[in-house]
Protein backbone atom coordinates (compact mmCIF):
# COMPACT_ATOMS: atom_id res chain seq x y z
CA UNK A 1 0.00 0.00 0.00
CA UNK A 2 1.46 3.32 -1.01
CA UNK A 3 -0.41 5.61 1.33
CA UNK A 4 -0.90 5.19 5.03
CA UNK A 5 -3.51 7.10 6.95
CA UNK A 6 -1.94 8.79 9.95
CA UNK A 7 -4.28 9.28 12.89
CA UNK A 8 -4.28 12.83 14.26
CA UNK A 9 -3.02 11.60 17.65
CA UNK A 10 0.23 10.60 15.90
CA UNK A 11 0.83 14.05 14.47
CA UNK A 12 3.34 14.94 17.16
CA UNK A 13 5.31 11.76 16.58
CA UNK A 14 5.22 12.39 12.87
CA UNK A 15 6.49 15.96 13.30
CA UNK A 16 9.18 14.72 15.64
CA UNK A 17 10.39 12.17 13.09
CA UNK A 18 10.42 14.68 10.26
CA UNK A 19 12.15 17.25 12.45
CA UNK A 20 14.87 14.80 13.41
CA UNK A 21 16.11 14.40 9.88
CA UNK A 22 16.02 18.02 8.89
CA UNK A 23 16.69 20.18 11.94
CA UNK A 24 20.46 20.23 11.54
CA UNK A 25 20.13 21.47 7.99
CA UNK A 26 17.76 24.18 9.19
CA UNK A 27 20.52 25.28 11.56
CA UNK A 28 23.02 25.29 8.69
CA UNK A 29 20.56 27.30 6.60
CA UNK A 30 20.20 29.91 9.33
CA UNK A 31 23.97 30.29 9.31
CA UNK A 32 24.15 30.59 5.55
CA UNK A 33 24.35 34.36 5.43
CA UNK A 34 25.52 35.41 8.86
CA UNK A 35 27.13 34.30 12.09
CA UNK A 36 24.65 33.69 14.91
CA UNK A 37 24.80 32.65 18.53
CA UNK A 38 22.97 29.76 20.16
CA UNK A 39 20.14 31.70 21.75
CA UNK A 40 19.45 33.51 18.49
CA UNK A 41 19.37 30.22 16.55
CA UNK A 42 17.10 28.60 19.11
CA UNK A 43 14.61 31.47 19.01
CA UNK A 44 14.53 31.50 15.21
CA UNK A 45 13.84 27.78 15.04
CA UNK A 46 11.27 27.87 17.83
CA UNK A 47 9.39 30.64 16.05
CA UNK A 48 9.41 28.71 12.77
CA UNK A 49 6.25 26.73 13.50
CA UNK A 50 7.65 24.43 16.13
CA UNK A 51 10.85 23.33 14.42
CA UNK A 52 12.37 23.33 17.88
CA UNK A 53 10.12 22.49 20.81
CA UNK A 54 12.78 22.58 23.52
CA UNK A 55 15.27 25.38 22.97
CA UNK A 56 17.89 23.68 25.13
CA UNK A 57 18.15 20.77 22.72
CA UNK A 58 19.87 22.94 20.14
CA UNK A 59 23.15 22.91 22.07
CA UNK A 60 23.90 19.18 21.76
CA UNK A 61 23.10 19.54 18.08
CA UNK A 62 25.44 22.51 17.67
CA UNK A 63 28.14 20.59 19.51
CA UNK A 64 27.86 17.71 17.06
CA UNK A 65 27.82 20.01 14.04
CA UNK A 66 31.00 21.55 15.39
CA UNK A 67 32.64 18.17 15.86
CA UNK A 68 31.62 17.23 12.33
CA UNK A 69 33.21 20.51 11.23
CA UNK A 70 30.07 21.68 9.50
CA UNK A 71 30.14 24.79 11.69
CA UNK A 72 32.85 26.52 13.66
CA UNK A 73 32.48 28.73 16.69
CA UNK A 74 34.11 31.60 18.47
CA UNK A 75 33.35 33.54 21.62
CA UNK A 76 32.48 37.20 21.60
CA UNK A 77 31.64 39.60 24.38
CA UNK A 78 28.05 40.72 24.60
CA UNK A 79 26.85 44.13 25.65
CA UNK A 80 24.15 42.42 27.69
CA UNK A 81 24.60 39.14 29.48
CA UNK A 82 27.39 36.60 29.29
CA UNK A 83 29.89 36.16 26.41
CA UNK A 84 28.26 34.58 23.38
CA UNK A 85 29.46 31.66 21.39
CA UNK A 86 28.90 32.52 17.75
CA UNK A 87 28.64 29.91 15.05
CA UNK A 88 29.42 30.18 11.39
CA UNK A 89 29.22 27.82 8.46
CA UNK A 90 32.38 26.10 7.26
CA UNK A 91 33.00 25.31 3.61
CA UNK A 92 32.10 21.73 4.39
CA UNK A 93 28.89 22.88 6.06
CA UNK A 94 27.98 24.92 3.01
CA UNK A 95 28.52 21.94 0.76
CA UNK A 96 26.43 19.76 3.06
CA UNK A 97 23.63 22.33 3.02
CA UNK A 98 23.72 22.60 -0.76
CA UNK A 99 23.61 18.83 -1.12
CA UNK A 100 20.70 18.57 1.32
CA UNK A 101 18.79 21.36 -0.44
CA UNK A 102 18.91 19.48 -3.73
CA UNK A 103 17.82 16.21 -2.13
CA UNK A 104 15.15 17.90 -0.05
CA UNK A 105 13.49 19.56 -3.06
CA UNK A 106 13.49 16.27 -4.92
CA UNK A 107 11.99 14.48 -1.92
CA UNK A 108 9.44 17.21 -1.27
CA UNK A 109 8.32 17.24 -4.91
CA UNK A 110 8.01 13.47 -4.93
CA UNK A 111 5.90 13.44 -1.77
CA UNK A 112 3.77 16.34 -3.00
CA UNK A 113 3.23 14.51 -6.26
CA UNK A 114 2.08 11.35 -4.53
CA UNK A 115 -0.13 13.21 -2.05
CA UNK A 116 -1.77 15.30 -4.73
CA UNK A 117 -2.26 12.18 -6.81
CA UNK A 118 -5.02 10.84 -4.59
CA UNK A 119 -3.86 9.73 -1.20
CA UNK A 120 -6.91 11.18 0.52
CA UNK A 121 -7.58 10.17 4.09
CA UNK B 1 4.98 45.01 43.52
CA UNK B 2 7.25 43.19 45.90
CA UNK B 3 10.59 42.36 44.35
CA UNK B 4 11.13 38.60 44.33
CA UNK B 5 14.51 36.94 44.07
CA UNK B 6 14.12 34.76 40.99
CA UNK B 7 17.57 33.25 41.04
CA UNK B 8 16.53 30.28 43.20
CA UNK B 9 14.11 29.20 40.45
CA UNK B 10 16.95 29.19 37.94
CA UNK B 11 19.37 27.54 40.33
CA UNK B 12 16.85 24.81 41.06
CA UNK B 13 16.60 24.19 37.31
CA UNK B 14 20.40 24.11 37.00
CA UNK B 15 20.58 21.64 39.88
CA UNK B 16 18.15 19.36 38.08
CA UNK B 17 20.22 19.70 34.93
CA UNK B 18 23.40 18.84 36.86
CA UNK B 19 21.70 15.79 38.36
CA UNK B 20 20.56 14.62 34.93
CA UNK B 21 24.09 15.13 33.62
CA UNK B 22 25.73 13.22 36.43
CA UNK B 23 26.67 10.23 34.29
CA UNK B 24 27.48 12.21 31.16
CA UNK B 25 31.10 12.57 30.02
CA UNK B 26 32.83 15.58 31.56
CA UNK B 27 33.11 17.35 28.21
CA UNK B 28 29.37 17.07 27.55
CA UNK B 29 28.53 18.07 31.12
CA UNK B 30 30.68 21.21 31.12
CA UNK B 31 29.66 22.42 27.71
CA UNK B 32 25.95 21.85 28.14
CA UNK B 33 25.86 23.47 31.57
CA UNK B 34 27.65 26.55 30.25
CA UNK B 35 25.44 26.81 27.18
CA UNK B 36 22.15 26.36 29.03
CA UNK B 37 23.08 28.85 31.71
CA UNK B 38 24.09 31.37 29.06
CA UNK B 39 20.82 30.75 27.22
CA UNK B 40 18.76 31.44 30.33
CA UNK B 41 20.74 34.58 31.09
CA UNK B 42 20.22 35.80 27.52
CA UNK B 43 16.49 35.23 27.76
CA UNK B 44 16.27 36.98 31.13
CA UNK B 45 18.23 39.94 29.81
CA UNK B 46 15.47 40.46 27.23
CA UNK B 47 12.86 41.01 29.96
CA UNK B 48 12.13 44.46 31.29
CA UNK B 49 10.39 43.60 34.56
CA UNK B 50 10.72 39.90 35.03
CA UNK B 51 8.23 38.02 37.15
CA UNK B 52 8.36 34.44 38.43
CA UNK B 53 5.99 33.51 35.61
CA UNK B 54 8.40 35.00 33.04
CA UNK B 55 11.28 32.96 34.39
CA UNK B 56 9.20 29.79 34.51
CA UNK B 57 8.15 30.39 30.90
CA UNK B 58 11.79 30.72 29.90
CA UNK B 59 12.64 27.46 31.63
CA UNK B 60 9.67 25.77 29.95
CA UNK B 61 10.96 26.92 26.59
CA UNK B 62 14.46 25.66 27.37
CA UNK B 63 12.98 22.25 28.11
CA UNK B 64 13.01 19.54 30.73
CA UNK B 65 16.61 18.76 31.76
CA UNK B 66 16.15 15.01 31.36
CA UNK B 67 15.02 15.46 27.75
CA UNK B 68 17.93 17.77 26.91
CA UNK B 69 20.42 15.37 28.46
CA UNK B 70 18.91 12.40 26.63
CA UNK B 71 19.46 14.22 23.34
CA UNK B 72 22.95 15.32 24.38
CA UNK B 73 23.96 11.74 25.16
CA UNK B 74 22.48 10.56 21.90
CA UNK B 75 24.36 13.23 19.94
CA UNK B 76 27.61 12.39 21.75
CA UNK B 77 27.46 8.76 20.62
CA UNK B 78 30.03 7.87 17.98
CA UNK B 79 28.22 7.73 14.68
CA UNK B 80 28.79 7.81 10.99
CA UNK B 81 28.96 11.34 9.78
CA UNK B 82 25.96 12.29 7.71
CA UNK B 83 28.05 14.37 5.39
CA UNK B 84 31.53 13.75 4.18
CA UNK B 85 33.21 16.01 1.69
CA UNK B 86 33.90 14.01 -1.45
CA UNK B 87 37.61 13.49 -2.07
CA UNK B 88 38.24 13.87 -5.73
CA UNK B 89 41.29 12.80 -7.67
CA UNK B 90 42.05 16.49 -8.22
CA UNK B 91 42.49 17.09 -4.47
CA UNK B 92 44.54 13.94 -4.04
CA UNK B 93 46.77 14.85 -6.98
CA UNK B 94 47.24 18.39 -5.67
CA UNK B 95 48.40 17.10 -2.30
CA UNK B 96 50.87 14.67 -3.85
CA UNK B 97 52.22 17.30 -6.24
CA UNK B 98 52.52 19.84 -3.44
CA UNK B 99 54.46 17.42 -1.27
CA UNK B 100 56.83 16.54 -4.12
CA UNK B 101 57.18 20.22 -4.97
CA UNK B 102 58.06 21.12 -1.40
CA UNK B 103 60.73 18.44 -1.22
CA UNK B 104 62.24 19.48 -4.54
CA UNK B 105 62.24 23.11 -3.50
CA UNK B 106 64.03 22.22 -0.29
CA UNK B 107 66.70 20.26 -2.14
CA UNK B 108 67.20 22.81 -4.91
CA UNK B 109 66.70 26.03 -3.01
CA UNK B 110 68.30 25.28 0.33
CA UNK B 111 67.05 26.53 3.67
CA UNK B 112 68.28 30.10 3.48
CA UNK B 113 66.69 31.07 0.19
CA UNK B 114 63.58 33.28 0.20
CA UNK B 115 60.34 31.35 0.39
CA UNK B 116 59.32 30.30 -3.08
CA UNK B 117 55.73 30.13 -4.23
CA UNK B 118 56.25 26.39 -4.39
CA UNK B 119 57.17 26.19 -0.73
CA UNK B 120 54.30 28.46 0.17
CA UNK B 121 51.92 26.28 -1.81
CA UNK B 122 53.19 23.03 -0.38
CA UNK B 123 53.20 24.44 3.12
CA UNK B 124 49.60 25.48 2.73
CA UNK B 125 48.71 22.10 1.30
CA UNK B 126 50.32 20.43 4.27
CA UNK B 127 48.28 22.56 6.62
CA UNK B 128 45.09 21.50 5.00
CA UNK B 129 46.01 17.85 5.00
CA UNK B 130 47.27 18.02 8.57
CA UNK B 131 43.97 17.13 10.18
CA UNK B 132 43.85 14.00 8.04
CA UNK B 133 47.24 12.66 9.05
CA UNK B 134 46.19 11.34 12.46
CA UNK B 135 43.01 11.79 14.43
CA UNK B 136 43.26 15.37 15.66
CA UNK B 137 41.12 17.11 18.20
CA UNK B 138 39.93 20.43 16.90
CA UNK B 139 39.75 22.36 20.10
CA UNK B 140 38.57 25.73 19.00
CA UNK B 141 38.44 28.12 16.11
CA UNK B 142 38.55 31.81 16.55
CA UNK B 143 39.90 35.09 15.38
CA UNK B 144 42.71 37.19 16.65
CA UNK B 145 42.70 40.49 14.86
CA UNK B 146 42.41 39.66 11.19
CA UNK B 147 43.72 36.17 11.63
CA UNK B 148 41.53 33.13 11.99
CA UNK B 149 43.14 30.43 14.05
CA UNK B 150 42.45 26.77 14.47
CA UNK B 151 43.67 25.11 17.60
CA UNK B 152 44.37 21.42 17.40
CA UNK B 153 45.74 18.77 19.68
CA UNK B 154 46.65 15.40 18.35
CA UNK B 155 46.32 12.22 20.30
CA UNK B 156 48.60 9.26 19.72
CA UNK B 157 47.23 5.72 19.48
CA UNK B 158 48.30 5.27 23.08
CA UNK B 159 46.14 8.16 24.12
CA UNK B 160 48.88 10.64 24.92
CA UNK B 161 49.04 14.04 23.29
CA UNK B 162 51.48 13.90 20.43
CA UNK B 163 54.53 16.05 20.93
CA UNK B 164 55.21 18.08 17.82
CA UNK B 165 58.88 18.71 16.85
CA UNK B 166 61.51 19.81 17.69
CA UNK B 167 62.26 16.53 19.34
CA UNK B 168 63.68 18.01 22.48
CA UNK B 169 62.73 15.88 25.47
CA UNK B 170 60.12 17.62 27.53
CA UNK B 171 58.98 15.71 30.55
CA UNK B 172 57.06 18.51 32.19
CA UNK B 173 53.35 19.18 31.87
CA UNK B 174 52.53 20.71 28.56
CA UNK B 175 49.69 21.70 26.30
CA UNK B 176 50.47 21.05 22.65
CA UNK B 177 48.61 22.88 19.96
CA UNK B 178 48.87 24.33 16.54
CA UNK B 179 47.95 27.55 14.86
CA UNK B 180 47.24 27.92 11.21
CA UNK B 181 48.73 31.22 10.13
CA UNK B 182 47.18 32.27 6.82
CA UNK B 183 49.76 34.93 6.14
CA UNK B 184 47.31 37.81 6.07
CA UNK B 185 49.39 40.17 8.13
CA UNK B 186 53.06 40.76 8.67
CA UNK B 187 52.74 41.48 12.35
CA UNK B 188 50.35 39.64 14.57
CA UNK B 189 50.32 38.97 18.24
CA UNK B 190 48.65 35.95 19.71
CA UNK B 191 48.31 36.12 23.45
CA UNK B 192 47.96 33.27 25.85
CA UNK B 193 47.06 33.08 29.46
CA UNK B 194 48.57 29.91 30.89
CA UNK B 195 46.89 28.66 34.03
CA UNK B 196 49.24 26.99 36.42
CA UNK B 197 48.95 25.35 39.77
CA UNK B 198 49.28 27.52 42.84
CA UNK B 199 52.92 27.91 43.82
CA UNK B 200 54.16 26.47 40.56
CA UNK B 201 55.55 29.66 39.14
CA UNK B 202 58.44 31.75 40.09
CA UNK B 203 60.36 33.19 41.60
CA UNK B 204 60.29 36.09 39.20
CA UNK B 205 63.34 36.38 37.07
CA UNK B 206 64.02 32.66 37.23
CA UNK B 207 63.42 31.51 33.67
CA UNK B 208 63.63 27.85 34.60
CA UNK B 209 60.38 28.13 36.54
CA UNK B 210 58.47 30.35 34.16
CA UNK B 211 55.89 29.04 31.72
CA UNK B 212 57.54 28.66 28.38
CA UNK B 213 56.30 28.31 24.89
CA UNK B 214 58.08 26.50 22.12
CA UNK B 215 57.12 27.61 18.67
CA UNK B 216 57.96 25.69 15.57
CA UNK B 217 56.64 25.37 12.10
CA UNK B 218 55.74 22.52 9.83
CA UNK B 219 57.56 23.32 6.66
CA UNK B 220 58.38 20.88 3.86
CA UNK B 221 61.45 22.97 3.08
CA UNK B 222 63.12 22.39 6.42
CA UNK B 223 64.76 19.31 7.80
CA UNK B 224 65.06 20.47 11.38
CA UNK B 225 63.51 18.61 14.25
CA UNK B 226 63.10 14.92 14.79
CA UNK B 227 59.47 14.96 13.67
CA UNK B 228 59.79 16.99 10.51
CA UNK B 229 59.22 20.45 11.94
CA UNK B 230 61.59 23.33 12.36
CA UNK B 231 62.06 25.14 15.64
CA UNK B 232 61.58 28.87 15.22
CA UNK B 233 62.13 29.90 18.75
CA UNK B 234 61.89 29.06 22.39
CA UNK B 235 60.40 31.84 24.38
CA UNK B 236 60.36 32.43 28.05
CA UNK B 237 57.15 34.31 28.30
CA UNK B 238 56.83 37.73 29.74
CA UNK B 239 54.79 37.68 32.90
CA UNK B 240 52.97 40.81 33.85
CA UNK B 241 50.88 39.64 36.74
CA UNK B 242 50.60 36.62 38.98
CA UNK B 243 47.98 35.42 41.34
CA UNK B 244 47.42 32.09 42.97
CA UNK B 245 45.83 30.53 39.92
CA UNK B 246 46.80 32.35 36.78
CA UNK B 247 49.75 33.83 35.05
CA UNK B 248 49.14 36.48 32.48
CA UNK B 249 51.38 36.03 29.52
CA UNK B 250 51.85 38.55 26.79
CA UNK B 251 53.78 38.81 23.59
CA UNK B 252 53.69 35.12 22.96
CA UNK B 253 52.89 33.06 19.96
CA UNK B 254 53.12 34.68 16.63
CA UNK B 255 55.62 37.24 17.78
CA UNK B 256 58.23 34.60 17.09
CA UNK B 257 57.48 34.97 13.43
CA UNK B 258 59.11 38.35 13.43
CA UNK B 259 62.15 36.98 15.19
CA UNK B 260 64.85 34.55 14.17
CA UNK B 261 63.29 33.38 10.93
CA UNK B 262 62.50 36.61 9.18
CA UNK B 263 61.65 34.96 5.89
CA UNK B 264 58.74 33.26 7.59
CA UNK B 265 56.99 36.52 8.26
CA UNK B 266 54.70 36.27 5.30
CA UNK B 267 54.62 32.54 5.06
CA UNK B 268 51.30 30.87 5.53
CA UNK B 269 51.65 27.64 7.36
CA UNK B 270 50.99 25.59 10.40
CA UNK B 271 52.83 26.66 13.51
CA UNK B 272 52.89 24.35 16.46
CA UNK B 273 53.47 25.27 20.01
CA UNK B 274 54.03 23.68 23.34
CA UNK B 275 53.26 25.55 26.49
CA UNK B 276 54.74 24.09 29.60
CA UNK B 277 55.82 24.92 33.08
CA UNK B 278 59.15 23.36 34.01
CA UNK B 279 58.70 21.47 37.23
CA UNK B 280 55.19 22.75 37.74
CA UNK B 281 51.59 22.07 36.90
CA UNK B 282 49.97 23.59 33.87
CA UNK B 283 46.23 23.43 34.33
CA UNK B 284 44.97 25.16 31.25
CA UNK B 285 45.45 27.70 28.55
CA UNK B 286 43.46 30.72 27.49
CA UNK B 287 43.69 32.24 24.06
CA UNK B 288 43.27 35.99 24.32
CA UNK B 289 42.48 38.71 21.87
CA UNK B 290 44.86 41.63 21.54
CA UNK B 291 42.65 43.63 23.88
CA UNK B 292 42.85 40.94 26.56
CA UNK B 293 39.48 39.33 26.04
CA UNK B 294 39.42 35.60 26.55
CA UNK B 295 38.50 33.96 23.27
CA UNK B 296 38.74 30.40 24.45
CA UNK B 297 39.76 28.53 27.53
CA UNK B 298 41.36 25.16 27.10
CA UNK B 299 41.97 23.03 30.08
CA UNK B 300 40.66 21.00 32.90
CA UNK B 301 39.67 23.97 35.00
CA UNK B 302 38.35 22.39 38.17
CA UNK B 303 38.08 18.83 36.93
CA UNK B 304 40.21 16.67 39.21
CA UNK B 305 40.63 13.77 36.78
CA UNK B 306 41.98 15.82 33.93
CA UNK B 307 45.72 15.62 34.38
CA UNK B 308 47.55 17.57 31.72
CA UNK B 309 49.27 14.40 30.54
CA UNK B 310 46.00 12.93 29.33
CA UNK B 311 43.99 15.98 28.42
CA UNK B 312 43.57 14.90 24.84
CA UNK B 313 42.69 11.35 25.74
CA UNK B 314 39.99 12.15 28.24
CA UNK B 315 38.34 14.96 26.36
CA UNK B 316 39.20 17.41 29.09
CA UNK B 317 40.40 19.99 26.61
CA UNK B 318 37.03 21.55 26.18
CA UNK B 319 36.49 25.19 25.49
CA UNK B 320 34.46 26.61 28.31
CA UNK B 321 33.47 29.98 29.50
CA UNK B 322 36.21 32.31 30.59
CA UNK B 323 37.13 31.74 34.16
CA UNK B 324 35.66 34.27 36.57
CA UNK B 325 39.10 34.40 38.15
CA UNK B 326 40.62 35.92 35.07
CA UNK B 327 41.25 39.62 35.40
CA UNK B 328 42.56 41.50 32.39
CA UNK B 329 45.47 43.75 33.24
Amino acid sequence: MLCRVVPSTDSQTLMSQMRRGSIEYCVLALLKDSERYGYELARSLAEADGLLTNEGTIYPLLSRLRQDRLVESFWQESNKGPPRRYYRLTDEGREALDAFSVQWRRFRDAVDGVLEGGCAR
Amino acid sequence: MTEVDLNPIVEDYMRRLAAALERAPAAVRNELTTEIRGHIEEARADLVDETPADVLNILDRVGEPSQIVAIALDEARPRRRLWRRPVTWVVAAAVVLAAIGGTLAAVVGGRNSPPSPLIATSSTALVHTYPATTPPVLLETGRVGKVTWDLYAKVSPLGHPVRFGPGRPVSTPQVPGAIFYPGLSTFVWVHFNARVGAGDVGPFGNPTRMPQILIGKFDPGSAGGSEGGSLIGTMVLGVTSVDARSVRITRAGMSALTGPTATDRRMPGLYFFLVYVPGGRLTGLDALSASGKVLAHLGPNSLPNCAVANLGATGCLTPTNPSPNFTPV
